[in-house]
């Protein structure tokens, strides 16, 4: 099951990252690949050639990323692999990556060949700056945040996750606030196509922070609408956030698209007399470094995102941290194998009987067990409270139409012991062969 | 209006900024009245100091260009009349002239030269 949600939710990104980069190759705010252009670079046959190049370039690279994922997604169907997930996550990245820095870097070539290099200047705009920047309130926030926490008070049981929601929604609207660069968009002297675009960036990128804050109250309504009144009902949790997630994907890239849109349709008359290019200041065209500039965050060329300076120490402190994390995710892979990994056989030792699984063992003395079941299958709609619920180990404490127990078994292959303790606390327990859970059963039965 | 900063100049950066405003306001692009951008604002837009756009602000403000308001911010002043160059103003003409001297311009050429640009300035 996991790795059916995850692959299928994973697996179409080189389709987006091939259409974000074939967009990339038309026209916009006169960038082409990250490259800035003259208007007449844009009927210029050579131009054109490498663009296409670029396009075909991306085609091949999608397909190539899909058939590896599918390969990925076969080998480890049956249980989820974190390690060959990761990798193939990291192979996505850097081939896209290292794609784009190439086409930009010819593109750069030719246009020096060509002469079309202009002084290196930034413009800024004043009309801009002192205008008054309207920006979504912060009410909309908190008034998300609020719903999201509302049902803690309902279900006490999952009152982290709701207040983590709300925490998230918060955090939206410290991220439309802070991670944007208030700054123009500025492309030529056209007053006007100046301010339509900041209206149109500003616009989107508040509106995707807010439709994450919605989102994240919605997450929580629906969790607690799906495992409060209907506690059977645990895969409607699941369902409801996969099609959420979907759906907020759906949203913000048809937003980044339209955005996009508008950039390439409002700057289609620039490129003559005077137009800003910055592109010494744009590594590959995709990394921005300018010790020139006191900011750290700083607007993306293209589109509604934002990224960092690295000439700034805070730039390339998170620079370190991103690549720490692209490298280290296969790595990262391996562990997280090895920790959501089958649990160890059940077996008693020293009048104990324990469950182990990486990272945490189950000890539970003979004496204090009150009663134990043999079961052939477990409870249904089984909700996780704290835990892992992976394909081959669930583990942690979980709410189940018996009340609420702690697990560490793989839900694979059964039978499992339900072993009821002197105060009442419920396990439920398997691990390794059925014969091994069978012996330890009649272990603790005992010769009667 | 758009400012065009040039970081490989040897001219300050806030003598850029407070160059192009005068420009501006001769220009008829800034009227007196118009509002200009808070330090922060505009310190932000052009990705620097704030300290830089204040000390723009702060010579333009002596230069008698712009006038701030602690509640208001800054804004184009309202000139009546002719308030005759400042020293500084002299002195740069003075030496700019001795320039085009140098350059082999005679006082026609020159005067003719002055007359163009201060004619651009404010068409």
């Amino acid at each position: 099951m996991n790795a059916l949600i995850t692959w299928g939710l994973t697996i179409w990104l080189p389709v987006l990252m091939c259409g974000l980069n074939i967009n990339e190759a038309k026209f916009k705010k006169n960038l082409a690949v990250g490259v800035t252009f003259p208007r007449q670079a844009r009927e210029d046959p050579a131009v054109l050639g490498l663009l296409k190049g670029f396009k075909r370039e991306q085609i091949v690279l999608c397909l190539a990323l899909m058939a590896a994922g599918i390969a990925c997604a076969a080998l480890t169907w049956r249980s989820f692999g974190f390690a060959p997930f990761f990798l193939w996550i990291d192979l996505m990245i850097l081939a896209q990556f290292v794609s784009y820095a190439r086409w930009n870097g010819k593109l750069k070539k030719l246009k020096k060949e060509r002469g079309w290099t202009v002084p290196n200047l930034r413009a800024a705009s004043v009309t801009m700056a002192a205008a008054p920047a309207r920006r979504v309130n912060g009410v909309w926030f908190a008034a998300a945040a609020v719903i999201a926490a509302v049902p803690a008070a309902l279900d006490r049981g999952l009152w982290m996750m709701y207040f983590l929601d709300g925490a998230i929604a918060l955090g939206c609207w410290a991220g439309a606030k802070y991670l944007y660069r208030n700054r123009a968009e500025t492309v030529d002297e056209n007053d006007a196509v100046t301010a339509a675009l900041t209206r149109v960036r500003r616009r989107a990128w508040d509106r995707v922070w807010l439709l994450c804050a919605w989102t994240m109250a919605a997450v929580s309504i629906g969790i607690w609408l799906s495992t409060v009144l209907s506690p059977a009902a645990g895969g409607g949790a699941i369902l409801f956030t996969v099609v959420l997630a979907l759906g907020v994907c759906a949203v913000a890239v048809a937003l980044e698209f339209r955005v996009r849109r508008v950039q390439e349709k409002l700057t289609a008359g620039s490129g003559e007399g005077f137009y800003v290019d910055e592109d010494d200041k744009w590594l590959w065209g995709q990394i921005y470094y300018d010790p020139n500039d006191s900011r750290t965050i700083i607007n993306a060329r293209t589109g509604v995102n934002s990224t960092v300076n690295l000439a700034r120490p805070g730039g390339k402190a998170f620079m370190v941290f991103a690549l720490i994390l692209l490298l280290g995710l296969p790595v990262m892979g391996l562990c997280f194998d090895a920790m959501f990994g089958a649990p160890q056989p059940l077996r008693i030792e020293d009048g104990t009987l324990l469950a182990e699984s990486w990272g945490r063992d189950y000890a539970l003395p003979l004496e204090d067990i009150g009663s134990a079941e043999l079961i052939d299958a477990l409870p249904k709609g089984m909700v996780r409270v704290m835990g892992t619920g992976a394909d081959q180990l669930l583990k942690g404490r979980f709410r189940t139409t018996w009340g609420d127990a702690t697990l560490c078994l793989d839900p694979r292959s059964g039978p499992w012991l339900k072993v009821e303790m002197a105060d009442g606390t419920l396990y439920i327990l398997g691990g390794g062969e059925a014969s091994q859970t069978q012996s330890v059963y009649a272990a603790l039965r005992g010769p009667g | 209006m758009l400012l065009k900063l040039d970081f490989g100049s040897d001219r300050p950066i806030y003598m850029q900024i407070r160059d192009q405003i005068v420009l501006a306001v001769a220009r008829g692009e800034l009227a007196a009245g118009d509002k200009l951008p808070t330090i922060r604002a505009l310190a932000e837009e052009c990705g620097v100091n704030m300290m830089t756009v204040s000390k723009a602000y702060q010579l333009l403000k002596q230069e008698g260009t712009i006038t701030t308001d602690r509640r208001s911010g800054a804004a184009v002043a309202a000139r009546s009349g002719a308030v005759g160059p400042t020293r500084e103003t002299v002195e740069g003409l003075r030496l700019r002239l001795g320039e085009l001297r140098l350059a082999g311009l005679d006082v026609e050429q020159a005067v003719e030269l002055c007359r163009r640009l201060y004619e651009e300035g404010t068409e």
